[in-house]
């Protein structure tokens, strides 16, 4: 992998456009970090979630491609419609796009798929319009 | 039906006939040698026998190499990895710079952003899921 750019014009396109999907489709906050990672990731992971600006209605996915490390953090808002089984799940399918090598497509659809889990359902006692 | 028979045996005698007759002034003269090409050039045999082959060679491979070279680079699990790290959403780095965030942070000054990052642990974050592959 030659240094400076992990992705392509149109494979960051795709990406921010899962970003923006999942947002849009769950109502909580994604954030996606490609890069190096700085002792275990689990820890580093958490990490940054902590510090982003509203941790409780966050997701924070991490891959780190030279470590080969994949982590999905959900805060605890998130959690009550995410649960760890359904992170799990997206986490073997991205898993899957990132052995076979395809680094930018399984993110984007891992996120689609983790906007879709996280899918807040619509309380109809409270406004039956929405 | 005579005549008919007799329109029919000309169709097919007329043009072997034709091609006959045509023939035969290409009988007339049997050449006793080969006849003798025009010299080539030094450069000429290089340009036909090894700039078409090579140029060949050269196309071949561009159309080859051409996709991957329109994709860019790929991922290849296993090899190092050097590029720049890259955010989607909300970035942790910037909202580090956030009032509201440094506050709760109570990150002792000095330190880097990333080896910062590894300590921090709040209790907020427990959920989710991992990989390595």
């Amino acid at each position: 992998m030659p240094a400076g750019e992990a992705f392509t014009p149109d494979q960051r396109r795709s990406i921010d456009k899962a970003v923006r999907a999942a947002q849009e489709a769950s109502g909580y906050a994604f954030s996606v970090y490609v890069g190096v990672v700085h002792g275990e990731p689990r820890a580093f992971a958490r990490g940054l979630h902590g510090r982003l600006s509203d941790p409780a209605n966050s997701v924070l996915v991490l891959v780190d491609p030279g470590g080969r490390a994949l982590e999905i953090v959900t805060g605890a808002q998130v959690r009550r419609n995410l649960e760890a089984a359904e992170a799990a799940l997206v986490a073997l399918s991205m898993q899957q796009s990132f052995a076979a090598g395809d680094l930018a497509g399984g993110i984007a659809s891992g996120v689609y798929q983790l906007g879709d889990h996280a899918h807040r359902p619509i309380s109809l006692h409270t406004d039956p319009h929405a | 039906m005579r005549s008919r028979t007799t329109i029919r045996v000309l169709a097919v005698l007329g043009p072997v006939l034709a091609v006959v007759a045509a023939a035969t002034p290409a009988m007339a003269e049997t050449p006793a040698t080969w006849p003798e090409p025009d010299p080539m050039s030094t450069l000429d045999a290089l340009l036909i026998f090894g700039g078409i082959p090579v140029g060949l060679a050269v196309t071949i491979a561009l159309l080859v190499m051409a996709p991957s070279v329109a994709k860019g680079p790929r991922y290849r699990p296993g090899l190092s990895w050097w590029a720049t790290p890259e955010w989607f959403g909300e970035s942790a780095i910037e909202g580090e710079r956030r009032p509201a965030l440094a506050a709760g942070t109570g990150a002792a000054g000095g330190a880097t952003a990333m080896s910062e990052v590894a300590v921090t642990q709040p209790a907020m974050s427990e959920g989710g899921a991992g990989a390595r592959w």
